[in-house]
């Protein structure tokens, strides 16, 4: 037994077990309520689940030698082609030169980080599956909810017509309000999903529902468009924000033929304004 | 920093051949490039933002919405994308002709007068539409919006709010 940090500042115990098969594996408390930590990583959400930072940043130290050993043969290369290298004044046209160099040393495929990360919602999580999504679009100019509730609905196999929809949902002539979408989305799955609005929407919280295979609706002002999957650039530049994606279904253009209309997309985070996330889970209480 | 129609193409054609390069849910647009960019503007008729089509050979096969600082919001496709690049309606619903005239039906002759239509986004980014602004006495009176065959509208002046369409 030994005492850990968990999740700065939450302090566990973490128990060294051997399992029936003789394998080692380990089991995190918290100190303070003795319950098991069954989260982990830190794109989890905020709360009870254990992270390291020095996991976030640090990769294998046998890798980290090998790519000091790959630099340190790159550079005496470079070295050994402009010998002024490290000296003083070196001008334009060398560093050109050095730019090139690097290029042909191909000094990418050393690094094992992949540059992009991603994932869609899938059919399961088991075996060689596939993503699982289909892009509706909204049947008339006011059915944003309506249709993207029909698209997360689908997906937990409550099959709806817009219309159906819209009657749970309240949408009117002008559009559904947030309040009818939510308890639409509970009521046509006969109370056994649960829809819960989030009013401070990140990134990361969309993407802890995508790890766990559930799609959400993402809402931006006056607009609902249904959310399957995130993608995110794994290195950039020190100084820079890494971009992050979004992979949006939505609705709109409008079309009668909900087949023949929409659009799919990959959304910039940091260039929408998103409002709100309406989380669509199963509900851990009997239906009713 | 505002974008010119130039740098649009140039941003969108770079990206696509960046950053979402090998993504296999766009392989449709790995063999894309950037074509005449459409201006969309917010409906008090300030730029917002460019759409540009991403043409394989002369189809259109997707759209890249990029904003005037430069930043790529959406990369993506349409769910019915087969337009020819002489067919933008593909990337705005419906032509400028024909929305003016689907609106015309809403005028009142004689009594109101139209403006020319212009492709703005009602709402949130993405969410485009032909505005038609209707005037009475010389005053704008009425917003008529037309997307693909869909006709809407609303005091002039007025922006959604509160409810999701």
């Amino acid at each position: 037994m030994e005492f850990v940090c968990y999740s700065y500042p939450k302090i566990g115990v973490r128990v060294h077990l051997d399992d029936s098969k003789g394998e080692l594996r380990s089991l995190i408390f918290d100190v303070a309520s003795t319950r098991l930590v069954d989260r982990f990583g830190a794109d989890e959400l905020p709360g009870f689940a254990s992270w390291s930072f020095y996991d976030e940043i640090i990769e294998e130290a046998s890798k980290r030698v090998a790519r000091w050993d790959a630099i340190d043969e790159e550079l005496d290369i470079v070295r050994g082609k402009i010998p002024r290298l490290l000296g003083p004044g070196i001008n334009s046209g060398e560093r050109e030169s050095i730019g090139d160099l690097y290029i042909k040393l191909s000094i990418y495929d050393i690094i094992s980080v992949p540059f992009i990360s991603s994932k869609i919602v899938q059919y399961c999580q088991h075996c060689s599956t596939h993503n699982c999504n289909s892009l509706h679009a909204q049947h008339t100019d006011v059915y944003c909810a309506c249709a993207t509730g029909q698209m997360i609905l689908d997906f937990y196999r409550y099959y709806y017509s817009q219309d159906e929809c819209a009657i749970a949902m309240g949408t009117g002539p002008f559009g559904t309000y947030i309040s009818g979408m939510l308890d639409g989305l509970e009521s046509l799955s006969k109370n056994c999903l649960e829809a819960e609005l989030d009013g401070s929407a990140t990134w990361s919280e969309a993407k802890s529902e995508i790890d766990a295979n559930r799609p959400l609706a993402s809402l931006i002002p006056n607009h609902a468009r249904a959310c399957f999957g995130w993608k995110r650039q794994n290195i950039y530049l020190v100084s820079s924000t890494p971009a992050r994606w979004l992979y949006i279904l939505d609705p709109w253009p409008w079309n009668a033929d909900i087949c023949s209309g929409g659009a799919v997309y990959w959304e910039d985070w940091s260039a929408v304004n998103h409002t709100y996330f309406i989380y669509v889970r199963h509900r851990s209480t009997s239906c009713a | 920093m505002s974008l010119d129609e130039e740098n649009a193409k140039k941003v969108s054609n770079e990206h696509i051949h960046s950053l979402h390069k090998d993504d296999p849910l766009f392989e449709v647009l790995r063999n894309t490039t950037a074509g005449n960019p459409i201006m969309v503007k917010n409906v008090m008729k300030q730029p917002s933002y460019w759409i540009v089509p991403l043409l394989e050979e002369k189809r259109i096969a997707g759209f890249a919405r990029v904003l005037l600082n430069g930043k790529i919001a959406h990369l993506g496709s349409y769910l019915q994308s087969s337009g020819s690049e002489q067919n933008m309606a593909v990337l705005t619903g419906i032509d400028s002709s024909k929305a003016y005239e689907l609106a015309g039906e809403r005028i009142r002759k004689g009594v109101e007068f139209s403006s020319e239509p212009i492709f703005v986004h009602d709402g949130p980014i993405g969410r485009e539409a032909w505005l038609v602004e209707v005037s009475m006495g010389g005053k704008p009176n009425r917003w008529i919006f037309v997307s693909g065959q869909s006709v809407y509208e609303r005091p002039a002046g007025k922006t959604q709010e509160g409810i999701m369409k």
